[in-house]
């Protein structure tokens, strides 16, 4: 009994890893500038990215790579 | 009960497989199945490049103006030049095409795929992606953005010439 559950708590995480999973061709919306972290003004964007830096000590990854394409 | 939980473990692992997020991208090698060969247009006597783009991708507009310079300097009785726009939008698809022909940025036959049914056959691990195709089979691709991508395509068909003349 132990074994399956095992093994299935072992397996689960492995298939269940989103509710959704965006495809390449699908990143339309997060391509946007309204999805960055200043919206449509980057001002604001870098702004937010130099607080966030400040306080976490790191920076980078609130992109999509290659321009919104996912492709990097 | 040791049993139902053995048949219920099983049944929660094929469930999970089933739903998973897992993609089967089409890869070099591959065959491209009649329905999607159909869709494409795909030509029987010659290679054919598949370039899957959209507007919101920036690489793609990069992309787009080098492989139109290959198009008009290869282009023709040996290769022939597919492009697959995957916006669902057909309205921003065509102003795209519109704005990139009149700009001479685009000068091949384009799919709009707005249902985005070819891609998701294709399932393309980046964007842009391009393929290259011979008698319905993958024997080329270039996925995501490419520096150079006219050269990439350009060696790719003069190693296929030489090998598969």
């Amino acid at each position: 009994m132990s074994k399956h559950l095992l093994i299935l708590a072992l397996c689960a995480p492995v298939f269940l890893t989103a509710c959704s999973h965006v495809q390449p061709w699908e990143k339309a919306t997060l391509a946007k500038s309204t999805m960055k972290p200043g919206g449509p003004v980057p001002e604001l964007g870098v702004f937010d990215q130099h607080v966030y830096y400040s306080k976490e000590a790191i920076q980078g990854g609130t992109g999509v790579g290659g321009g919104g394409c996912g492709c990097n | 009960m040791k049993v139902h939980l053995k048949r219920a473990t099983q049944g929660v692992f094929l469930a999970c497989v089933l739903t998973s997020p897992i993609s089967f991208a089409l890869e070099v090698g591959d065959a491209i199945d009649t329905k999607t060969a159909a869709a494409l247009n795909l030509p029987t006597d010659k290679v054919a490049v598949v370039d899957f783009f959209a507007e919101w991708c920036e690489s793609c507009r990069k992309e787009l103006p080098l492989i139109s310079k290959l198009n008009t300097r290869l282009g023709g009785d040996e290769v022939e030049f597919i492009g697959v726009d995957t916006d669902d939008s057909e309205a921003v698809a065509i102003a795209f095409q519109q704005e990139l022909t009149s700009q001479g940025n685009l000068n091949f036959n384009v799919i709009n795929d707005t249902d985005q049914s070819i891609v998701s056959t294709f399932q393309p691990l980046g964007f842009p992606a391009l393929y290259i195709i011979k008698n319905n089979k993958i024997v080329g691709a270039h996925i995501g953005a490419v520096d150079g991508i006219d050269l990439a395509i350009e060696n790719d068909l003069k190693r296929l010439m030489e090998t598969q003349p």
